[in-house]
Formats: structure tokens, C-alpha cells, sequence
């Protein structure tokens, strides 16, 4: 009976050494990775544009609807880590 | 408490419209009162508005101000003498006084006086509205 | 800990930004109050030079009365947040004036919300 080892693609992105993992596990590492890198770049633009509305200088449309993206993209990814999470622990459970 | 000084401003508004308006009723009421308890015709009664800086100690600059009716002052400029020898308060020429109020042009002053008075109710709702938003915050 | 996102630049802004907006109405309440008033000069919270200044780092007070009592008047007038106009009030500008600052507040505030929302999700997240 093999143990099987953690995938160390769903714990740690950056690992996606291809431990000899078929492919689309490996997607997932670089899919958390990615959508970290893109949750960041929505919270950022999400407060440029706020300061640009209190100088006057954007739409307050603009400013609330990045706000929302960006809100929107942090719980997508955290969802998204949760179920991995459980799928990872739910793996683990599994007497082989 | 910061929050309710706007609140204070504009009841000194309120305040200074609602004397004011009471004074305008007044001349309204006696415009033909040819006798009052000073001897003589009622006089027009105007008031006198002055800006308060709303504590003791704030700066000169940038601290808003309340308004306080100083006091009230009666006019006797331009009483109107009218001819009618046979009544009880004409003097010895014939000529009754009459006072000073010009009907039309206090109700010109009472439209203005509603007008500020409407005006600083609506600043008392938009300041109360921004507490409320505020409150919003914490939920 | 960072606190970065209590501290980033946005989040400073808008906290200044509702300050800002709440004296302006105590400014516009004191004008309505005013304005039959002789002689009364409506004051005014020019936000054009607020923001400039903001943008350019200057540091502001609003009037004197943040710092020192023993402060004269008559130091850097550029520096205040509150201006004295030479004009007379207009009910009709100044309530407008008064809706517009209404709205930039709720603008702020409701842009403070959803800020605080983002870090709510984040402190909240391992929930479901």
C-alpha cells in the first residue's frame, strides 16, 4: 500500500515542480499562484482609483466598481483555497 | 461634541428666523394702531442680527458662526401723518400719526424669513443624514 | 503584523476625506445660519486647494484651533483649511453647496465601507 505523499502543488504554489503529478494538479498550484498575483493587482487598482475620485480626478463609478472587482476576486480566491483545502484534507482521509 | 455643532448653528438659525418672523407678525398686526402703551403710534420693530463665534476660545479664522438676534429695535422713521380731525387721536393740527409698517414690503420680509427658515431645517436633516451615514461604518 | 492596509494611502485619504466633509457642513451651517446677518462674510472650504495640497504633502490645520492657543492668527493663511470670503450669502448657492458636500461625504464614507469589507473577507475568510 503506497502512502501517498501531499501534493506539494496545492500546498505551496510556487512548488510546481511536477513530482511526477499528472497535469492538471499542476494547474491548480499555478492557478492559486496567478490568482493571488491578480486579487492583488484588482485591490490596488481598486485604491488608485479611489484616490482618484477624492481628487476629482476618476469617476466615483469607477472608484465603487473596482472596489466591488476587487472585493469580488478576494472572496473568489479564498473560496477557491478553501476548497482545495478540503479537497487536499478529504484526499487525505482516504484509507489506501 | 463636535458632531452636534452644526446642529447648534443652525438652531441659533432657526431661532433668530423664528424672533424674526414673530416681529414681522407684530408689524403686520398694528399696522393701523395709532396708540400704544408709550403714547404714540406703533413704531416698526426690525431685528438685529449679529454672528457669534459659536465657543469662547475658538480662532478668528475657520471656526464657524452662529447667529444671535442682539436685540430689537423699533423704528420711528416715517410715520405717516393723515388728516381726520375727528379722530380720537388726532393732534392739535388734525393730523392723526399712523405707523410706519408697510404691509407690502413685510411680507417681502416675512418670504424671506420662511425662505432662511426652510433653509436651516434642511441643513439640520442633511447634518443628521451624515451621522447616520457615519453610523454605517461600524455595522 | 503589517497594518499596511489601515495605513495605505487610500484608506488615509478617505478618513481625511470625511473630516473634511463634516467641517465643510458645520462651514455651510454657520453661512445659512448667517445669512441675513449685515456685514457677514460667508466662509468657504476651498477643496480644490484642499486636495492640492494634500496631493503636494503640505500639511494642513483647520483654522487655529488644532494646535497651541498661543499660536497668533495671521500664520501661513495658504495653510488653513477654512477661508473667509468677501462675499455675501446665497441661499440658493449654498444650498447647493450644501448637496454636493453631502454627497462627497457619502461618497467616502460608503468608499471607507467597502474597504473595510475587503478586510473583513480577508480576517473572515477561512469561515466556509
Amino acid at each position: 500500500m503506497k502512502i501517498m505523499a501531499p501534493n506539494p502543488n496545492l500546498i505551496s504554489p510556487q512548488g510546481a515542480q511536477g513530482l511526477g503529478t499528472p497535469a492538471p494538479k499542476e494547474d491548480f498550484g499555478n492557478l492559486l499562484n496567478n490568482m493571488v498575483g491578480e486579487v492583488n493587482k484588482m485591490q490596488q487598482d481598486g485604491d488608485q482609483k479611489v484616490t482618484g475620485s477624492l481628487m476629482g480626478k476618476e469617476d466615483l463609478h469607477e472608484a465603487m466598481l473596482s472596489l466591488e472587482k476587487a472585493n469580488l476576486g478576494l472572496k473568489l480566491l479564498i473560496q477557491v483555497r478553501n476548497k482545495m483545502i478540503a479537497a487536499y484534507e478529504e484526499l487525505n482521509r482516504m484509507p489506501l | 461634541m463636535s458632531m452636534f455643532k452644526a446642529m447648534d448653528l443652525s438652531a441659533s438659525g432657526l431661532t433668530a428666523q423664528r424672533q424674526r418672523l414673530d416681529v414681522i407678525a407684530e408689524n403686520l398686526a398694528n399696522v393701523n394702531t395709532t396708540r400704544t402703551t408709550q403714547g404714540g403710534p406703533y413704531q416698526k420693530k426690525s431685528v438685529v442680527l449679529k454672528a457669534e463665534p459659536e465657543d469662547d476660545f475658538a480662532s478668528f479664522l475657520g471656526s464657524p458662526e452662529k447667529v444671535e438676534v442682539v436685540k430689537i429695535s423699533q423704528d420711528a422713521k416715517g410715520l405717516r401723518p393723515e388728516f381726520d380731525p375727528g379722530h380720537p387721536d388726532a393732534d392739535e393740527k388734525g393730523n392723526v400719526l399712523y405707523p410706519n409698517v408697510n404691509p407690502v414690503s413685510e411680507l417681502v420680509h416675512l418670504m424671506l424669513a420662511s425662505r432662511a427658515y426652510e433653509a436651516n431645517i434642511a441643513v439640520l436633516r442633511t447634518g443628521k443624514s451624515m451621522v447616520m451615514k457615519t453610523l454605517e461604518i461600524g455595522r | 503584523m503589517s497594518w499596511g492596509a489601515y495605513t495605505d494611502g487610500a484608506m488615509r485619504l478617505l478618513e481625511k476625506s470625511l473630516t473634511w466633509r463634516t467641517r465643510n457642513q458645520e462651514i455651510i451651517a454657520g453661512n445659512l445660519a448667517n445669512m441675513d446677518t449685515p456685514n457677514y462674510n460667508r466662509k468657504e472650504m476651498n477643496f480644490d486647494r484642499i486636495l492640492n495640497n494634500y496631493a503636494r504633502g503640505t500639511v494642513q490645520e483647520v483654522g487655529l484651533t488644532t494646535s497651541n492657543q498661543g499660536h497668533l492668527p495671521g500664520s501661513d493663511p495658504s495653510r488653513t483649511l477654512v477661508e473667509e470670503t468677501n462675499g455675501e450669502v446665497d441661499l440658493d448657492k449654498e444650498m447647493v453647496y450644501m448637496s454636493q458636500n453631502y454627497l462627497a461625504f457619502q461618497a467616502s464614507t460608503q468608499m471607507l465601507i467597502k474597504k473595510l469589507e475587503t478586510l473583513r473577507n480577508v480576517i473572515d475568510g477561512g469561515g466556509k
